[in-house]
């Protein structure tokens, strides 16, 4: 098949490249490296050097008349949406609008949309959340994924456009970046590969559903050839608290640090989970990678062990 | 927990790596003389009862009674009005310390550490510089006491890996500042907020459009405990390419001091160095380490140390 990644030299992105390329299928990269890393590119892939906002993205589209659109080039810093709330409708909205006008012009068969459990359930009611648990962003982010998957819904409803969006739950891995408000995995490897002391926002006992790059990027194949048309939770159904994530960690690097606690954020959700049982039943999907093997392979890769 | 020793742990280097090490959770053992390096950077960690000072020149045998699972080869004099006072300690410590710290290290199978410079590169006919370059440098010059004897120490260290199977790295250290640098080092970040915090003008030669990188000592730090964990023994250039002129950087050190000193040009002395810039790309890849701290939040930090210890001598 012929498939368009977008953000494929992003964290998430440049992994499902990867895996596309080996089941031999065509990929094109639609990415404008403004966080995306050339060294995560697939010299297998073609890379278009574009913004998904620009009216040349859709040309693009059009041009090469794409089987599957694989959409996740996003503004993802939820800090960043909210000081900049514009921006981020720009990209995450906007930008997904000008590919689903083109997607739809040509022809395309499905769109695979990254959307993010954690920030579309908000505050939740029901522990782990299932697909239909009422959604409360409680971000511009969040309501710029929500209101992705809306659009999605629409272009089904009105042109019979496909779609599945999977909602994943907190992804680490390989490739992930500790700059800005990235993930406590890679912020605390960083951290901790430097030799400096983490700091634990809080007594470190909020939770959230941890789930591997490797087992998002099973989904995605999975959800190239799945009939299904939806929301799907992409996450493990398992809470864990941060200072379990912090000591296995300290035990995957050798480390004898000891993690400061800071003070609490204010406003940060105490426990985030999301139930996967639709995954399992539509996808034929689970997450397969334990934790401290997942983290054991993070920190391999931060060495620089497996290379990059 | 393990254990490091960090030779010219109470230098300006050295003395920040047993602060890292330390509050990593682990054992250190700072061997020093005190040639160039100094008591009171170490004054804060002699109460940790996991630090002990050992006063002893590194250029004679070592003796460690217990085991040891890093060691880090600091000591030298490396600012050139050290060397070129200290020419023959400076070749002995390159040489025979070294050969003597890798010693232990083989007893101990210690993980072993080079501090090697970017001065082994001379006056570079590349730029920038890549680990691959050999360099071009001048044996019997005044700097090639430094820059010769940290060659040495690289060939030596690079024989123990090869013959004897030692785990070891070599880090080639480019321009680096920050607290605990020495106020009359000689090197231009510690003249320029010297005459800053003192109102004296500074001196900028020829035009002041000759260019400087420099990187902030924690940056160094963060790479140096990378490099300990990757298993990659060849050279790693740690280092910030940002390149800004001499001039820019006297205006900036005059800002962020809020002195009223004046900039006077002076002319260019013959041997004024050429350039010197890090190609990062090798630390980037293996290490997945680069540069974080931005030039005004180090020189603050800089200049605030600056004007305590300033203070204590007028007190």
């Amino acid at each position: 098949m012929k498939i368009i990644v977008t953000g494929g030299a992003g964290f998430i992105g440049s992994n499902i490249v990867d895996a596309y390329l080996e089941r031999d299928h065509e990929v094109h990269i639609f990415d404008d490296l403004s966080t995306g890393q050339r060294v995560n590119l697939n010299a297998k892939a073609t890379l278009h050097e574009l913004d998904i906002a620009d009216r040349k993205a859709a040309h693009c589209i059009e041009q090469l008349k794409p089987d599957i659109l694989c959409h996740h080039a996003a503004q993802m810093d939820v800090r960043h949406s909210v000081a900049d709330p514009t921006f981020d409708a720009r990209v995450n909205i906007l930008g997904f609008i000008n590919l689903l006008e083109a997607a739809k012009n040509a022809g395309v068969k499905k769109v695979i949309f990254a959307s993010s459990g954690g920030a579309v359930y908000g505050e939740q009611e029901i522990f782990p959340a299932p697909e239909d648990h009422v959604t409360r962003p409680a971000s511009p982010y969040g309501v710029s994924k929500r209101a992705g998957e809306l659009y999605l819904s629409y272009y089904h409803q009105a042109f019979g456009l496909p779609y599945i969006a999977l909602r994943y739950a907190n992804v680490y891995g390989p490739r992930q970046s500790a700059k800005g408000e990235a993930g406590v995995v890679a912020i605390f490897l960083s951290l901790l590969l430097d030799g400096k002391t983490p700091v634990i926002n809080g007594d470190g006992r909020q939770t959230r559903d941890y789930v591997f790059v490797g087992d998002v990027v099973a989904a995605n194949v999975a959800a190239l050839d799945a009939p299904f048309v939806g929301e799907i939770n992409i996450g493990t159904g398992v809470e864990t608290d941060v200072v379990t994530i912090f000591q296995h960690l300290r035990q995957a690097i050798g480390g004898a640090i000891d993690a400061q606690h800071g003070p609490a954020k204010p406003g940060e959700q105490r426990r985030s989970v999301i139930d996967a049982h639709r995954a399992a039943e539509v996808l034929g999907w689970r997450a397969t990678v334990p934790l401290a093997e997942g983290l054991q392979r993070t920190s391999a890769w931060y060495r620089g062990a497996s290379g990059r | 927990m393990a254990r490091y020793l960090v030779t010219g742990g109470a230098g300006f280097i050295g003395s920040h790596l047993c602060e890292s090490f330390l509050s990593q959770g682990h054992e250190v053992l700072c061997m020093d003389n005190y040639s160039t390096g100094a008591k009171q950077n170490i004054g804060v960690f002699l109460k940790n009862p996991r630090f002990r000072f050992i006063d002893h020149n590194i250029s004679r045998y070592i003796e460690v009674q217990e085991p040891l699972d890093y060691i880090l080869h600091f000591a030298s004099p490396a600012s050139p009005v050290d060397y070129l006072e200290l020419p023959i300690p400076t070749l002995k410590v390159g040489a025979l310390g070294t050969h003597n710290t890798l010693g232990l290290a083989k007893a101990k199978s210690a993980v072993y550490l080079l501090a090697s410079t970017s001065e082994v590169y001379g006056d570079p006919l590349v730029r920038p510089q890549t680990e691959e370059y050999w360099g071009n440098v001048n044996p019997i010059g005044p700097r090639g006491v430094y820059d010769e004897a940290k060659r040495f120490a690289e060939a030596m260290t690079m024989a123990y890996h090869r013959y004897h199977g030692l785990n070891t790295r070599i880090v080639r250290i480019f321009n680096t500042y920050g607290p605990r640098m020495r106020l009359h080092d000689g090197r231009v970040v510690p003249n320029f907020i010297m005459q800053a915090l003192k109102g004296e003008p500074l001196t900028v030669y020829g035009q002041g459009e000759q260019t400087r990188s420099f990187q902030y000592v924690d940056d160094l730090v963060a790479g140096l405990n990378r490099l300990l964990a990757a298993d990659h023994h060849l050279p790693v250039n740690i280092g910030n390419p940002h390149e800004m002129t001499v001039l820019e950087f006297a205006k900036k050190i005059i800002e962020l001091t809020g002195s009223k000193s004046e900039i006077v040009y002076k002319p260019l002395p013959e041997d004024d160095p050429q350039v010197r810039q890090p190609d990062i790309t090798k630390a980037k890849k293996i290490l997945g380490w680069e540069p974080k701290v931005q030039l005004e939040e180090g020189l603050l930090k800089t200049i605030e140390y600056f004007r305590a210890r300033l203070a204590e001598q007028k007190s």
